[in-house]
């Protein structure tokens, strides 16, 4: 399973090329790979469209987020995530909260791959047995 | 409060949570979500909000 962040989902949407060059090119060979996102994501975009009440991104987030994977924040993710966020302390590498959170998702769902647009997560792939895509536009 | 007291008060928001239904299954692969490449390609908003979401990241 692929866990795509927040920002990446939107430069898709956006029609940005280099998203989908990544998405399409770099991991070509596991097209029939399902993909998910996290309740962090979801919380994020629907901040940002209530936050404008924008009817027609709401209408399209509702629709996408009814037919992909939204992974919950439950108590197993949260101890993951609370696991990798000690190992960055022990480094001296603290990452924020929601990045640690979707790594613990990410973890406790058994995912592959998170493909992510914060470059945070470069310290986070040092610790976890996934692998981890920064994208940088 | 009673806890299920709390919870029939809490306000009710104007979202459709359909979308987000707990161990609701969904199959989407990577080959669907391409699919929805420039799908929002003429929004107004979706610059400002990725912005927003990496400023909220740093908070």
């Amino acid at each position: 399973m692929i866990i795509f962040d927040s920002t990446v989902l939107i430069d898709l949407f956006k029609g940005n090329r280099i998203a989908k060059a990544l998405i399409s090119e770099v991991i070509d060979s596991l097209l029939s790979e399902a993909v998910a996102t996290t309740t962090v994501s979801y919380y994020e975009v629907f901040t940002g469209i209530n936050h404008r009440n924008s009817k027609k991104e709401d209408a399209f987030f509702r629709q996408f987020f009814s037919n992909i994977e939204v992974l919950n924040l439950d108590c197993t993710a949260a101890e993951e995530a609370s696991k990798i966020m000690a190992e960055l302390l022990r480094k001296g590498w603290p990452v924020k909260p929601l990045d640690a959170l979707i790594a613990g998702i990410a973890k406790a769902n058994g995912a592959t791959k998170i493909i992510a647009g914060d470059r945070h997560f470069e310290y986070i792939s040092e610790v976890v047995d996934f692998e981890i895509v920064v994208y940088n536009e | 409060m009673h806890d299920s007291d709390a919870i029939n008060s809490r306000p009710e928001g104007s979202g459709d949570l359909s979308s987000c239904v707990e161990g609701k299954k969904k199959s989407m692969k990577l080959k669907d979500l391409i699919g929805y490449f420039g799908a929002l390609k003429d929004s107004d908003i979706l610059d400002d909000m990725k912005v927003e979401i990496l400023k909220m990241r740093e908070l």
